[in-house]
């Protein structure tokens, strides 16, 4: 029934007795009892983009994951992985590994929502995540204030672990080292093929990501007696932006040899269609990987040539072989093979492992201690790399290494003597010529 | 339709069958004090905490949208100007945010109005268009701005949670209430607005600007009251935003949908009545958080479907919300005829 | 060149626009259908998108008319706000709609016939770009003769000029509004086709620049007029190509967003005439 007061206003009481009675039902569904607190479940809270720009990433980043759940609960004989060699945790009295993902979308206030969520109502013992700077740095608060560990493998950003958390700990490599990585490269480039290399132009996304990303360069440049800035560091929205061919214009102008583009998947395609359509080229294209490393790119033929900071390449099997059988594995299980960003998660997702199966218990004091004192060899983490965290909390082992885009694989090229003979192509060649 | 003359007219139009809005508020808010206590998750609570202050984002936009009848889709920049401000003020100068907050709507209400000198001569979907394109420019421009953050954003001091004048807490409860204040306090000014002389000139420009302004209403000071009133709400809901969710950047305060959420609450709840934005935004929020955890993740954007459906739907069904108001004379038909036609018409439905 | 394409684009939305004062707020996420027509297409089973170009056509006329017939229409006699929300409605619907369906990555069309570029006269021009304009302009024109000779089009822009006196002289002014809408649309559904065999296309980014771009365009251009769309369109194009160049690429969108609410602002006058005369 619905009340009509003369000057129009409906107020029906019905209405209002439907939303009492929605919010308790909702109230009441709210009522999540969380498995966690069993004893021997050990619960990582996973926070990810699995809907928005980064979804297909996100995805990825599950399948592979789950894998490692697979290769941790069912006792896979993948040594020296951790946790893979028994069911369960061996260190733990075999508990039983449960990953509980969320979505974030990418919006810093539903990581943090959902991070308090998994804590609190679901007992999460640990959270890991989440690609994103900012809904890292949310979910690190919620960590911080609720006393559990989260352990980022997938966010690289520079400052992360600059904020003196105590329960923050970073895996990768983060912005600043692969920016060394990278310009070492290029250094490496001018010293054994004189490859002349000196002025370099940044163009970024201006997202979190982008802004980031180049802020890192900017500083390696400028600590660099080799490097100069030429033009001045270009953004563009990459939501909005449909063509780069101006920027391209004031780049070319700008004369710069090395271009140093931090983007999306989308603008990396408009960047590099847009470079062919104009016929320009620099002498190097140098990015810090991300959206260059990503298969949609990959099987593009504009992508050939391109040279990347990166944690992987299709081809670090050989000088890494417990890699390949990883991946083998994850490929199986998942019908996900790794690829320049969920390498990331499965290093996270087994850093968490190895720190869970080393502490004394699962509780959040004992994981924290353990992580402060984790000292893993290479490949125990799932990582080519060893893992042992500074008192900041930064994995200072993590290392990059530079690959090339070749017939839509990732070739290691640097440090030289870990690339394969004719890995690479330089110069590379013109537009016409390919 | 009688359209009241004064004030006092409006207050004793009341149909004795319906229960008066006096004792209705109180009601329902005094009802939602005991909701922490049914919480069995932290989740609900965070739920009800966004159900409260997005009711009073509601009723911000309720006033210049509602009322006014000037469909505004940038409100998201005195949100998002609100939200700086405060954790600027309190971030890089440590002044308290029971001040910042303050100072937060000013600003906003600042923003607001210049956004209005700029764009009040534009009307229906021009306006709607004007205020979208700014909100976008603004979002570029935020995320190119260093000195707020750019794209990273601020981050709040957590370690100073719990401390006297940070409008930080620990406990959940507190921002219930504090929360609960806010949509309150909204709610009531609201009111006020539905019975004041204000209300009814917001209405009139509403209904028809023409004919109000030859009755001799300044079309103009009077949406630019609406909007500096709904500006500096809207600021303080941004501060308060900021307050709980510890973290400011473009990307969580500037977006489309953000500007978005702004009009349906009000819309799916009622437009123009004071309580549609309290039963839209339970609707919403609650519809937008439990479809997330239950839906995302698996299926990718099927909630952003639903709420599409759902909108498109209340738009081809019911407009004004689920709370109804009579349709105004603004309508279609009607303003293709004669406006003075047409009020003898609406009369004569009577 | 992406002007002309702005240009069609805008066509489609002014046509709308102008003939029942509707904004169609969700005129990128049209688009978007069509585009991933094209892409799906040409990505299974390997139709060429150029093919595709009548089949889009019809197939956005279809929607166009469909969505009048089915949704708009119950707007139509509501506030304008209905029509706001409702067009708002099916950008989120559609947009994600197609995320739900095909995902959220990004797509190229390859293997575009026509792939590859020139240099001509010193400037290089993508092939793709090329035929799109002329796509572009061809179908333009086929718009103006439409609107100009025949007796549709003529109906449609009695109806745009005073709906009551269409009514009197007995045209059927509900159908006019769906064949406008399916006329729009089907506009829209050829620019997109073609933009998507060089532009990688992403259902949360795409569809957004092309509807404020198309929205400046009839600003600047005047509502209600095809040529003035398109000259509008280029306009845009020239806009964001020279603000970047000249001014700071970091703000290229940002000198969009400007023009169109000085066009907006600037066009005032009309518009409020325009209106009451209504």
């Amino acid at each position: 029934m619905t009340e009509e007061s003369a000057n129009g206003r409906l107020v029906s009481r019905r209405g209002i007795l439907k939303t009492t009675g929605a919010a308790t039902a909702f109230s009441l569904a709210g009522c999540q009892g969380g498995s966690a607190g069993d004893s021997n479940t050990f619960t990582i809270g996973a926070l990810h983009p699995l809907s928005g720009d980064a979804a297909e990433m996100g995805t990825r980043f599950k399948d592979v994951v789950g894998a490692g759940v697979q290769a941790v609960n069912g006792g896979a004989d993948l040594s020296p992985l951790a946790g893979a060699s028994g069911e369960g945790l061996q260190g733990q009295d075999g508990a039983t590994v449960e990953v509980l993902w969320r979505d974030h979308q990418g919006d810093s206030d539903v990581a943090r929502t959902e991070a308090e969520s998994l804590v609190l109502d679901e007992g999460a013992d640990m959270l890991t995540g989440c690609f994103y700077s900012g809904s890292t740095k949310a979910v690190s608060q919620v960590a911080e204030r609720e006393g559990v560990p989260h352990v980022c493998g997938t966010a690289i950003g520079e400052g992360l672990t600059e904020r003196g958390l105590d329960w923050f700990w970073q895996v990768p490599p983060h912005t600043g080292i692969k920016g060394e990585s990278m310009f070492n490269f290029a250094s490496d480039m001018n010293a054994e093929y004189d490859a002349g290399l000196e002025r370099v132009a940044i163009i970024h996304q201006d997202g979190t990501f982008g802004t980031e990303v180049a802020n890192s360069m900017v500083g390696v440049i400028e600590n660099s007696d080799e490097f100069e800035q030429a033009p001045d560091t270009i953004s563009y929205n990459a939501s909005s932006v449909s063509s780069l061919s101006s920027q391209i214009g004031a780049i070319r102008d700008a004369d710069a040899d090395i271009i140093v583009h931090a983007a999306n998947v989308r603008d990396a395609l408009i960047m590099l269609e847009d470079m062919k359509t104009e016929d320009y080229y620099p002498e190097m294209m140098l990015t810090p990987g991300s959206a260059y490393l990503d298969p949609s790119v990959l099987e593009e033929s504009v992508s050939e040539y391109v040279f990347s900071g990166s944690d992987f390449s299709n081809d670090m099997y050989s000088i890494h072989p417990p890699m390949g059988e990883y991946n083998s594995y994850a490929e199986e299980n998942s019908g996900t093979p790794f690829d320049g960003s969920n390498i990331y998660a499965w290093g996270e997702f087994f850093t968490a492992i190895a720190a869970a199966n080393q502490a004394d218990s699962l509780d959040p004091g004992d994981l924290q201690s353990s992580l402060n004192s984790l000292s893993l060899d290479p490949y125990v983490s799932g990582l080519p790399y060893p893992v042992e965290f500074n008192d900041k909390g930064y994995n200072t082992e993590a290392f990059s290494f530079v690959v090339q885009a070749d017939d839509e694989k990732l070739e290691t090229v640097w440090p030289f003597d870990q690339a394969q003979d004719d890995a690479m192509t330089y110069p590379v060649p013109s537009w016409s010529d390919r | 339709m009688n359209i009241p003359k004064t004030a006092e007219e409006a207050r004793n139009v009341v149909d004795p069958r319906s229960i008066p809005l006096a004792y209705l508020i109180p009601a329902i808010f005094i009802g939602a004090l005991a909701l922490p206590y049914l919480a069995t998750s932290y989740f609900f609570i965070n739920t009800l905490i966004y159900v409260l202050l997005f009711v009073g984002l509601g009723q911000s936009w309720n006033i210049i949208g509602g009322y006014a009848g000037q469909i505004s889709l940038g409100h998201a920049v005195m949100f998002a100007t609100g939200a700086y401000t405060t954790s600027i003020l309190f971030i890089y100068y440590g002044i308290t945010p029971y001040l910042g907050l303050i100072v937060a709507g000013l600003v906003a209400a600042a923003v607001g109005l210049s956004l209005g000198a700029l764009t009040f001569r534009l009307r229906y979907h021009y306006f709607s268009i004007a205020t979208l394109a700014a909100t976008l420019g603004i979002y570029v421009i935020f995320l190119q701005w260093d000195w707020i953050g750019g794209a990273v954003g601020l981050e709040y001091p957590i370690a100073q949670i719990g401390d006297s004048l940070s409008l930080m807490f620990d406990s959940r409860q507190t921002y219930f209430y504090v929360m609960w204040a806010f949509a309150l306090g909204t709610t009531v000014l609201v009111y006020r607005l539905h019975t004041s002389k204000l209300g009814i000139y917001l209405k009139a420009i509403d209904i028809d600007q023409e004919l109000a302004e030859n009755a001799g209403i300044s079309a103009f000071w009077y949406k630019m009251y609406a909007m500096g009133l709904s500006s500096f709400i809207a600021g303080i809901g941004g501060g308060l935003f900021a307050q709980y969710v510890l973290y400011v950047e473009p990307r969580i305060l500037l977006t489309l949908l953000r500007n978005v959420e702004f009009v349906m609450i009000p819309v799916v709840g009622g437009l123009g009545t004071v309580l549609g934005p309290v039963v839209g935004a339970a609707i919403y929020v609650f519809t937008r958080e439990y479809t997330r955890t239950l839906l995302g993740g698996t299926q990718t954007g099927l909630n952003w479907v639903i709420f599409g459906t759902i909108l498109t739907l209340i738009a081809m069904y019911r407009p004004s919300g689920l709370i109804r108001r009579r349709p105004a004379i603004g309508d279609r038909e009607e303003r293709t005829q004669n406006s003075t036609a047409s009020v003898r018409s609406e009369a004569d439905d009577d | 060149m992406i002007g002309l394409a702005f240009g069609l684009v805008a066509a489609g939305l002014g046509l709308i626009w102008g003939v029942m004062d509707i904004v169609n707020f969700a005129h990128g996420e049209h688009m978007l259908i069509a585009m991933y027509v094209t892409l799906l297409a040409s990505a299974e089973l390997s139709v060429s998108p150029l093919l595709l170009l009548p089949v889009n056509a019809v197939l956005m006329f279809v929607v166009g008319y469909g969505t009048y017939v089915v949704i708009i229409k119950r707007t139509m006699d509501g506030p304008v706000l209905g029509q706001v929300l409702c067009t708002f409605g099916l950008l989120l619907a559609i947009r994600y709609g197609i995320i739900y369906l095909v995902g959220p990555s990004t797509r190229t069309v390859s293997n575009f016939a026509f792939d590859g570029s020139t240099v001509a006269y010193g400037v290089s021009v993508s092939h793709p770009a090329v035929l799109t304009a002329v796509v572009s302009v061809v179908t333009i024109v086929l718009l103006y003769l439409l609107l100009e000779r025949t007796a549709i089009g003529k109906a449609i822009r009695a109806t745009a000029q005073d709906k009551q006196a269409a009514q009197v002289l007995g045209i059927e002014t509900d159908r006019i509004y769906a064949v406008s809408w399916g006329i729009g649309l089907a506009a829209t559904g050829v620019a997109g086709t073609m933009i998507a065999t060089y532009f990688p296309i992403q259902p949360n980014a795409t569809p957004g620049v092309w509807t404020i771009a198309s929205f400046a365009a009839v600003a600047l251009g005047g509502l209600g007029s095809i040529t003035g769309a398109v000259i509008g369109g280029i306009v845009i194009g020239l806009v964001q190509h020279l603000g970047a160049t000249l001014i700071d690429p970091s703000y290229q969108q940002l000198y969009v967003y400007v023009v169109l609410i000085g066009a907006l602002l600037y066009q005032r006058e009309g518009i409020l005439n325009w209106v009451t005369d209504r």
